[in-house]
């Protein structure tokens, strides 16, 4: 063969294979759908949306209570507690939100003197009727009344709260001065004048805590959760919670959270909180858990 | 020699004719969301967790060449699925001549395929293009928290957004834009879906549970479409009946008008209004800057509340490289510019006043409620509208409460 005619054969072989290589494009296999599977999905739901619709959430109760039950614990902290962080109060508020210079310290990690773990929120997350013998008359849902929610020289009174649906949150402002109230993921972003009040009535139950701020003073913070029956607490400054007149005898799952804190692990009934939850079902004399959290965790 | 010459003429030609393969168009998942609710909820979803939720929203949603909405009551007075074609695909037209592509060809390069706001474009555009998967948009008729109605997201794309990158649609024909906004609720409405899924699988699901039951794909299914789907679709289809009443406008003659500017003055210095605030003793904007908005919030809240430097610097490396624009505070409206990005028409001031800026911090003003001893009534309103709009032709050395601020006396 020519000795040009292999030279020629080669880059008639590598040009192609240069560009087919260049064209190739990055696509990330984990976020790709199942094609097929996505079909079958699609022509399994029909036609007829209406149907489907009734869940059998609840009724699939198989035990029923044997009656009530408390559960009640304490959280503290093993080892020496971080210190506070101290918060950046800027604009023209100052005198007000830090008179003096004052420093203003952050509330999301609050340690008592013989270690308790303030602001632990516990919720209980089982679908529960929401009549006895499942829910107790005290924790029923749709019952009124309000909760005080206030702010005081640019701090949040409440830290961290629970509210059951129907329940109506007074959103007060005891300072001279105009603050505006943000609930994230809600309607509420609102304007509270100088010692005046809005309110709030959320009418449905959340998975979760939400963050409340003050765009004004952003580093005004505090979490709060609605709940449709009242089986919720948050622990106090000795770490200390109760959640009374629990269904006994009946699987129930508890969330356990903290802002900062991760609380996995806490042992509730003999069995360790996994992804901030537990299943348990509480005995009639009811449960109490001993959560020491490993300072060491703490950054 | 010749033949040689021939064979790789043919081949590359051959190479070229073939070419490069036009990539698909899939629409990826949100996996900065992803990322941050596993952090929220001490989880890892599996990569078989996360292919379900790109299945079920295939399923619900199609493909960004082959768009599909499932047959629904609240979905079908939402979005016109017969109008998703022409905004769909790639861009050119059919047989008759009619568009097709119209997002890739209009809206994708800021506004990304999936509508996350993060096209090629996006790095350098300030502000950033809306990301649409939270159904959350600013410029609208409707409470904070309502989705917008139609007519105001045809509004922005007629009109554009003054003072930012996106421009005014006007002179494509009504069909066109009627079929870009249906695209638009679509990616939006696809995106809080993904979300649903998404928190559904870190939140309800065990380890390594799947979102999709083989065995029963019609109960999964079913629960996609009758339940999170419908979730969805319901807000926007409830957004035509929440839009927020503006009570007129009071007529005024020209002394009224200035007594109407003089009393806004006030307000807006007042701790009743507050606007003074965030907008600054000068109306600059300069106020509270130091605040970010929602959508920064989503995926960046933890290192914005990071206070040590090289932990916060370290988070947002890791931010960047996982795919999130450069967060940057939201800077509050320099109200002496007279551009007013949601519209300048007095209807529009007054309802970004009454019912705030949805995803910014900018907060719906107090009201008057029955009973209470303070709040704004509605002519309070129109008189912050009337002093906002006399702001651009006022001389700065007038400002203040009590007198001339100048800026200089500020710094």
């Amino acid at each position: 063969m020519h000795k040009f005619g292999l030279r020629f054969t080669v880059w008639a072989a590598i040009v192609p294979t240069v560009l087919l290589v260049g064209c190739s494009e990055s696509y990330n296999p984990a976020s790709a759908p199942n094609m097929k599977l996505s079909l079958e999905l699609r022509r399994a739901m029909g036609g007829d949306s209406s149907a489907g619709g009734a869940s059998d959430s609840g009724a699939a109760q198989v035990r029923e209570p044997v009656g009530w039950a408390t559960l009640k614990g304490r959280f503290v902290l093993d080892g020496t507690a971080p210190e506070p962080t101290r918060l950046t109060i800027s604009g023209s508020d100052a005198s007000i939100c830090a008179p003096g210079g004052k420093p203003v310290f952050s509330d999301a990690l609050v340690v008592g003197s013989d270690g308790g773990i303030k602001g632990v929120l516990v919720y209980c997350t089982a679908d529960l009727p929401p009549d006895e013998p499942f829910t107790h008359s005290s924790a029923r849902p749709g019952q009124g009344g309000e909760v005080e929610f206030d702010q005081k020289a640019c701090v949040f009174l409440s830290h961290v709260f629970g509210m059951q649906t129907g329940q109506t949150m007074r959103i007060l402002n005891s300072d001279p001065i105009g603050h505006n109230t943000k609930i994230d993921e809600t309607p509420i972003n609102q304007i509270v004048g100088a010692g005046s009040s809005i309110t709030y009535t959320p009418n449905e139950q959340w998975k979760k805590p939400k963050k409340v701020s003050c765009s004004i003073h952003p580093w005004m913070e505090a979490y709060m959760i609605v709940r449709e029956n009242g089986y919720f607490a948050v622990t106090d400054e000795n770490g200390n919670f109760e959640i009374p007149n629990l269904p006994a005898g009946i699987d129930l799952e508890f969330r356990f959270w903290h802002e900062t804190v991760s609380l996995d692990g806490v042992d509730v009934g003999g069995k360790p909180v996994k992804k901030g939850r537990v299943e348990v079902t509480l005995p009639p004399e009811g449960m109490t858990i001993n959560g020491v959290l490993n300072g060491s965790a703490l950054e | 020699m010749r033949f040689q010459w021939i064979a790789m003429i043919v081949a590359v030609a051959a190479c070229g004719l073939v070419g490069c393969d036009v990539p698909i168009a899939h629409f990826g998942i949100d996996s900065l969301y992803v990322d941050k609710i596993e952090g929220l909820e001490s989880v890892e979803l599996s990569a078989q967790q996360q292919e379900d939720v790109a299945t079920i929203l295939t399923a619900l949603f199609g493909t960004p060449d082959e768009p599909y909405i499932p047959d629904g009551e609240e979905i079908s007075e939402v979005v016109d699925p017969k109008m998703l074609a022409m905004a769909a695909g790639v861009i050119g037209s059919d047989e008759l001549g009619r568009a097709r592509g119209l997002y890739r060809e209009h809206c994708v390069h800021c506004h990304g395929i999936n509508g996350d706001g993060k096209g090629p474009t996006a790095p350098f555009l300030n502000p950033y293009p809306r990301d649409y998967r939270r159904g959350v948009f600013k410029f609208k008729s409707t409470p904070r928290g309502s989705r917008p109605t139609h007519d105001d997201l045809k509004r922005t794309l007629v009109n554009g957004v003054p003072g930012t990158s996106m421009p005014s649609f006007k002179l494509l024909p009504d069909s066109q834009i009627e079929s870009l906004v249906n695209y638009v609720k679509y990616l939006s409405i696809r995106g809080e879906v993904e979300r649903l899924l998404i928190e559904e699988t870190a939140i309800e699901l065990d380890d390594g549970e799947r979102l999709i039951d083989e065995s029963n794909l019609a109960e999964s299914g079913e629960w996609a479409r009758d339940e999170i789907l419908s979730s969805v679709a319901e807000k926007w289809g409830g957004a035509d009946s929440e839009v927020t009443a503006v009570p007129a406008r009071p007529s005024y003659d020209n002394e009224q008008l200035l007594a109407s500017i003089h009393r806004g003055k006030q307000l807006f210095y007042g701790a009743v209004a507050n606007c003074v605030k965030c907008h600054g003793d000068s109306q600059l904007g300069d106020g509270q800057v130091d605040d970010y908005d929602d959508w920064v919030k989503d995926y960046a809240d933890k290192w914005i509340s990071q206070t040590d430097e090289t932990t916060k610097q370290q988070m947002l490396d890791q931010l960047l490289a996982a795919g999130a624009l450069r967060p940057r505070n939201i800077i509050p409206r320099d109200l002496r510019a007279g551009v007013y990005r949601g519209g300048r028409r007095p209807v529009d001031l007054y309802w970004r006043m009454h019912d705030g800026i949805d995803g910014t911090p900018m907060p719906a003003a107090m009201m008057l409620q029955p009973g209470a001893t303070s709040g704004l009534t509605p002519d309070d309103l129109w008189d912050l509208v009337n002093y906002v709009q006399s702001l651009p032709y006022e001389s700065m050395s007038t400002t203040g409460p009590d007198g001339p601020v100048y800026q200089r006396s500020r710094m």
